[in-house]
C-alpha cells in the first residue's frame, strides 16, 4: 500500500488538518483492504465458464490488450484460505485478469477486418484495414530472392540438405552466423560508420520477448519504467504483464510535436520517487512509435546525460531503423554510445526483422547491449524464446546477401515515403493534419477538431462512427495512451496506391454530417 | 555502476546445478571420432538422432513444404507476415492429428486447444504463469528433470515440492507420496496449485500404468488442484506396454476437465529441437485464451508451422516415422542395456524415452551423494563420458544416473561401451563373463552420420558456459 500524503489545504487548523487527514486514509485503507478482498473472488468466477475467444479472430500478436488491469502479485501465503475443495477452479491472477480487455477498440476494429476485409475486385465495400503495423510495400522483393536462390538458402555452403544443421539443439540465443549476418545488418541499416559487435547480441523470437526480457533483467517486481506517450500499446503486455513491473506514462505534448521532453522525464522520476516507486530505467521507441519522430542526437545525450545523472538504464526500441522515410537523419543509441564509455552499460537496443524486413511471421527479434551481465542473463532467458534453427539459416543466407540487402533497404524507404506522401496529401484535403514522420508505418493524425466532445468518449465515438459508418479501422489515440484526444494512428503500409482514394471518400463520407 | 534484477543475477537460471556441469566438460573437450577421439562422449543430452535420414529424405522429396524451392515459395508472402497467436489453422490441425495418432488414434485432440510456444521450455513456463502465482507451489514427483527447476520457477516465482519416489518399488508414484508431499506444502504454508507428471518418465524411461493413472487423477480432483501432464516422450515408448495418455483416463473416469494441461513437443518424438516447437493442451478454456495471448513471447516461425503442418499432414510419412523411430530406439536400447549388463550394470527395466536410468549403487564407497559426486567426477574426467548424476534429478538415493543413448551413431556408441567395459574392468567390481561379446568389426560409420554431428562446430545449445568448478575439483 502506498504511503498516503495526508490532504493538504483542504480542511484548514491544527485539529481540522489532522481530522483531515486520518478520515481519508482510513477510508482508503479500509477500501484497498475491501478491494484486496474481492480481488480473490475474479479466481472463483473465471473457471470453466469464460467462453473462449473467438478462434477465427486475425489478431496480430505484435498488440496486445491496451487496457490490461494492473495485475498484484499476491502472495498466496497471505491470503491462505480453506478453499471448498469441490469448489471453482483456481488459476492465476494474470488470466483472471486478461479476460476483460477483448473488448478494446484495437481488438473490436481487428474482428471486424477478419469479418469482412475489404479487396479491390471482391469486396470494394469491405473494412478497409489501417489498425496492424505490417508491411506489404516490399514484401515481393524478398519473394523474388528466395525464389532465385531457393536451394542455397536451406542448404547453406553444403551440397547437402544438413539435417543436423537445422533440427538438433542449438544455442539458445542464437546461430554465430546468424549473429553475423544480423549485425551486418544493423550496421548497414543504420549507417554512419557504426559497426555492430555480433558476440554483443542476443537473439530472440521477436521483439516482443526482447523487451520482456530486458523488462525482467532491469527492473524487480513492483519497480517501473519511464515510457513517453503516445506508445506502442504493446508494452503494456511486454513489459508488465508476467514481469510485475510498472510503467509510467511521460505524456508529450503535439505543442511539441510529441517529441521527447527531458524536462517531463525529470518531473515523472520525482513524482515516482515522492510515491516509493522505484524508477529503472526510460523506454523509447525511435524512430516513435505512433507519431513516427525521429530522435535528435541532441536530445539522446540529453537523455544520456538524464540516464547518468539518475542512474537509470535506457532501452532504445529501434525495430523500425530501417524503416524511414525522408530526408530526416536517424540517429541510433548506439551512435552515442563509445566503446570505453562507462555510460555504455546503460544502454540496451532493441531491433528486429519484422518491421523492416516485413517477416512477422519468421519472429527474429535482437537485443543488443554492451552491458555483459545483462547479456549473460539474456542469454540463459532465450531458452523460453528462441528462433527456429531453419528460420535462422534462411535469413543467414538471406542477409548474407549484401548487395540485395542494399538494394531492399533504398526500394523499401522509397516506397514507404511515396505511401506517406499520398496518404498525408489525401487527409490534408480534407482538413485533417498530421505529424511529420521521419519513419515508421503510421501517420499519427489529428483530428481533435472533429469530435463530439473533447474527450477520450468523444474519441472513441468517432473511431465507431468510421468503422461503422466510414469502414475503415484505425487506431484511436487513447490504445496508445494519448493524453490529448482526437489523435488517431493511421497504418499505411498495408495499403496500395489504389486504396487511398477511396479512403479519403470513405473517411469523407463520415465526417460531413458532423459539420 | 548501474544495477539490474534479482532474476539477472541470481540463480534461477540454475545452470549451476551438476546436470549442467558435465555439458560445460563435455564442452570444453568434445568427442570427435577423427578429430578427438579421447574428447568426452556426450550422453547427458536427450535428443532423437535416430531417425534424420527418414526425415531428411521427405524433406528433399517434398520442396513445396519448405518455402526455398521453387514450388514453395508463392506460399512465401503470406507466411512471413503471418503473425497471428492462434498459429496457422493447418498447424494446429496437423498437431492434433500427430498427438492422437501417437496415442494410437484412442483419442482426438481438437485443434482449437492447440497453443504455441517456445519448445516445451517456454511451454512449462507459461503453465506455471497461467496457473499459479508467486509464492504458489506445485508438487513434482521425483527424480524429475532438472530444467523443471528453471522453467517452473524462474521468473513465475512458483515454488516445488517434491513427491519422493523410491527405488523399492521402482519409482512408482504412489497415493502415499502424494499425500506426504501435499501435507508438507500444507505445513510449510504454500498454497499447491497443481501436480506435474512426465509421462513417459525422464529421467526413468517407464510410464505410468492405467491405475497409478487413475490414482493421479482421482486425488488431483479430491484436491482441486491442476493435473500438468508432460507428455513430450509419448512417441518414443518403444515397446510394451503401450502408452496411456491423461487425456484417455479422462474420458474413463469422472474428472473436472478444466484441471487438465498437457505439455507437448516435437523436439523428443520427432527430434526437432532446434524447430523450437512447444505445445501447451489445455481442457480448461481460460487457460487456452490466456496462453494463447502469452505465445506472443515465443511464437513458433511461421516458417516451422508451414513446414510441419505440410510433414504432419502426410499420413503415410507419419506412420512410418513413427514405426520407423520406436523401432531404431528399440534396437539401441536393447543394444546399450545388454552391453551394460555383460559387464555388470543394470538399469531400472524400461520402455520409452531417450537414455536409461542406470544403476551404479554398488560402485559408490558409501551411499552418500557426495560418493556419487566422486564416481561422478571419475565418469566425466577418467571414462570421459558426460553421464547425468542422479542427485541433479532431485532423486532421493545415490548411485542412479541418467545415460542417453539416442544422440549418436553405432561408432561412437561402440567408443562409448568400449571406455565402459574397460573401466569396469579396471575397478575390478563386477564378473565379466569370459566371452565378450563384441561387434565383428568396429566400422566407422561415418556415412550416416556425416551431416557432422562430430563436427566440432556443432556445440551444445549451452555454449559458452564458463568452465565448472564440480568437474575441476579432485578429491
Amino acid at each position: 500500500m502506498r504511503v498516503i500524503v495526508p490532504l493538504q489545504g483542504v480542511v484548514q487548523g491544527r485539529g481540522g488538518l489532522v481530522l483531515g487527514s486520518i478520515i481519508p486514509c482510513a477510508l482508503f485503507y479500509f477500501l484497498q483492504f475491501y478491494l484486496k478482498r474481492n480481488r480473490d473472488d475474479p479466481d472463483d468466477q473465471n473457471e470453466s465458464g469464460s467462453p473462449p475467444q473467438n478462434p477465427t479472430t486475425r489478431s496480430s500478436s505484435s498488440e496486445q490488450l491496451p487496457e490490461l488491469p494492473v495485475l498484484t502479485r499476491s502472495l498466496s501465503r497471505a491470503l491462505l484460505s480453506p478453499r471448498n475443495p469441490s469448489g471453482p477452479v483456481p488459476i492465476s491472477t494474470r488470466v483472471s485478469g486478461i479476460v476483460k480487455g477483448a473488448d478494446s477498440p484495437y481488438y473490436v476494429g481487428l474482428r471486424r477486418v477478419e469479418e469482412d476485409p475489404y479487396d479491390e475486385l471482391d469486396n470494394p465495400n469491405g473494412v478497409i484495414q489501417l489498425g496492424l503495423e505490417e508491411n506489404k510495400l516490399s514484401l515481393d522483393l524478398v519473394k523474388d530472392w528466395l525464389a532465385e536462390h531457393a536451394s542455397e538458402a536451406m542448404l547453406g555452403n553444403g551440397k547437402e540438405l544438413s539435417i543436423c544443421g537445422i533440427a538438433t539443439y542449438q544455442p539458445f540465443d542464437g546461430l554465430m552466423e546468424f549473429k553475423v549476418a544480423v549485425a551486418r545488418l544493423m550496421s548497414q541499416v543504420m549507417e554512419k560508420g557504426v559497426i555492430f559487435n555480433p558476440s554483443q547480441i542476443v537473439l530472440t523470437a521477436g521483439a516482443t520477448p526482447a523487451i520482456e526480457i530486458l523488462s525482467f533483467c532491469l527492473a524487480d517486481t513492483g519497480n517501473a519504467f519511464l515510457v513517453p506517450t503516445p506508445c506502442y500499446p504493446g508494452f503494456e503486455r511486454d513489459v508488465k504483464w508476467r514481469t510485475g513491473v510498472e510503467i509510467i506514462h511521460v505524456p508529450c505534448r503535439s505543442a511539441d510535436n510529441f517529441n521527447l521532453n527531458i524536462a517531463a522525464l525529470d518531473t515523472s522520476f520525482n513524482q515516482a520517487k515522492k510515491r516509493g516507486l522505484k524508477v529503472r530505467g526510460i523506454i523509447i521507441s525511435n524512430p516513435s512509435n505512433p507519431v513516427g519522430n525521429l530522435l535528435s542526437r541532441e536530445t539522446l545525450y540529453s537523455l544520456l546525460d538524464f540516464a547518468r545523472e539518475k542512474n537509470i538504464h535506457i532501452v532504445s526500441n529501434e525495430i523500425f531503423a530501417c524503416s524511414t522515410h525522408g530526408n530526416e537523419e536517424f540517429v541510433s543509441m548506439a551512435e552515442i554510445i563509445e566503446p570505453e564509455d562507462i555510460d555504455r552499460k546503460r544502454v540496451h537496443i532493441v531491433y528486429g526483422l519484422s518491421e523492416d524486413l516485413s517477416l512477422p511471421g519468421f519472429r527474429v527479434g535482437v537485443i543488443y547491449s554492451l552491458n555483459e551481465d545483462v547479456l549473460a542473463a539474456a542469454k540463459k532467458l532465450t531458452r523460453f524464446s528462441s528462433i527456429s534453427a531453419p528460420t535462422q539459416r534462411l535469413l543467414t543466407s538471406m542477409l548474407s546477401d549484401t548487395r540485395f540487402v542494399q538494394t531492399f533497404i533504398a526500394t523499401n524507404r522509397e516506397r514507404l515515403q511515396r505511401m506517406y506522401v499520398q496518404l498525408v496529401a489525401g487527409l490534408e484535403k480534407m482538413g485533417i493534419k498530421s505529424i511529420k514522420s521521419g519513419g515508421g508505418f503510421n501517420c499519427w493524425a489529428d483530428m481533435s477538431g472533429l469530435i463530439s466532445s473533447y474527450s477520450e468518449k468523444g474519441e472513441v465515438e468517432l473511431w465507431e462512427r468510421l468503422l461503422n459508418v466510414g469502414k475503415v479501422n484505425v487506431t484511436p489515440g487513447s490504445c496508445c495512451h494519448c493524453i490529448e484526444p482526437g489523435w488517431f494512428r493511421i497504418c499505411f503500409a498495408t495499403l496500395t496506391e489504389k486504396d487511398i482514394p477511396v479512403l479519403v471518400e470513405r473517411i469523407q463520407k463520415v465526417l460531413k454530417p458532423v459539420n | 555502476m548501474v544495477a539490474i534484477s534479482k532474476i539477472a543475477t541470481g540463480n534461477g537460471h540454475g545452470e549451476n546445478s551438476p546436470y549442467f556441469d558435465g555439458w560445460k566438460a563435455y564442452e570444453t573437450n568434445p568427442f570427435h571420432p577423427t578429430d578427438r577421439p579421447d574428447g568426452v562422449i556426450q550422453m547427458g543430452l536427450a535428443e532423437n538422432q535416430l531417425c534424420f535420414n527418414f526425415v531428411k529424405k521427405w524433406v528433399i522429396e517434398h520442396p513445396e513444404a519448405s518455402l526455398c524451392s521453387a514450388q514453395g515459395v508463392n506460399k512465401f508472402k503470406e507466411t512471413a507476415l503471418f503473425q497471428d497467436y492462434h498459429g496457422m489453422p493447418e498447424f494446429r490441425q496437423a498437431v492434433a492429428k500427430f498427438m492422437g495418432k501417437v496415442r494410437g488414434d484412442r483419442v482426438k485432440f481438437e485443434p482449437d486447444r492447440v497453443v504455441m510456444s517456445g519448445g516445451a521450455t517456454g511451454a512449462h513456463e507459461m503453465v506455471a504463469f497461467c496457473l499459479a502465482d508467486p509464492g504458489e507451489a506445485f508438487l513434482v514427483p521425483t527424480p524429475y528433470y532438472p530444467g523443471f527447476d528453471r522453467d517452473l520457477r524462474w521468473r513465475t516465482g512458483v515454488e516445488l515440492v517434491p513427491v519422493v519416489c523410491e527405488s523399492s518399488n521402482d519409482f512408482k508414484i504412489t497415493r502415499n507420496a502424494l499425500e506426504t508431499a501435499y501435507e508438507k506444502a500444507k505445513e510449510a504454508n504454500l498454497r499447491v496449485k497443481g501436480l506435474l507428471i512426465t509421462n513417459p518418465s525422464n529421467p526413468l524411461g517407464t510410464i505410468l500404468d492405467r491405475e497409478t493413472l487413475t490414482g493421479i487423477v482421482k486425488f488431483i480432483n479430491e484436491k482441486n488442484i491442476h493435473l500438468i501432464g508432460d507428455e513430450i516422450y509419448a512417441a518414443t515408448v518403444f515397446t510394451e506396454p503401450e502408452f496411456v495418455s491423461i487425456s484417455e483416463i479422462i474420458e474413463e473416469v469422472e474428472c473436472n476437465r478444466d484441471l487438465i494441461h498437457i505439455v507437448y513437443s516435437l523436439s523428443k518424438d520427432m527430434g526437432f529441437p532446434g524447430f523450437r516447437v512447444g505445445i501447451v493442451y489445455s481442457y480448461n478454456d481460460a487457460v487456452v485464451s490466456c496462453a494463447r495471448k502469452m505465445s506472443s513471447f515465443g511464437l513458433v516461425s511461421s516458417q516451422t508451422q508451414h513446414l510441419i503442418a505440410s510433414m504432419l499432414s502426410d499420413n503415410d510419412f507419419v506412420d512410418s516415422f513413427i514405426v520407423e523411430s520406436k523401432k531404431q530406439l528399440l534396437k539401441r536400447h536393447k543394444y546399450f542395456t545388454w552391453s551394460l549388463s555383460q559387464v555388470g550394470i543394470g538399469s531400472l527395466k524400461s520402455n520409452a524415452g531417450l537414455f536409461i536410468w542406470m544403476d551404479l549403487r554398488k560402485l559408490l564407497k558409501e551411499k552418500t551423494l557426495e560418493a556419487e559426486k566422486d564416481l561422478w567426477r571419475v565418469i566425466i574426467n577418467e571414462v570421459k563420458l558426460n553421464v547425468s548424476p542422479g542427485s541433479s534429478f532431485h532423486c532421493n538415493e545415490p548411485g542412479w544416473f541418467r545415460v542417453c543413448f539416442a544422440n549418436m551413431d553405432d561408432h561412437t556408441m561402440e567408443v562409448a561401451l568400449l571406455r565402459i567395459r574397460t573401466f569396469m574392468l579396471k575397478h575390478n567390481e563386477a564378473m565379466v563373463p569370459q566371452k565378450l561379446c563384441r561387434r565383428s568389426s568396429l566400422k566407422l560409420s561415418l556415412s550416416r552420420r556425416r551431416d557432422g554431428f562430430m563436427s566440432p562446430s556443432i556445440m551444445s545449445p549451452h555454449t559458452p558456459l564458463p568452465p565448472s568448478p564440480l568437474v575441476r575439483a579432485r578429491t
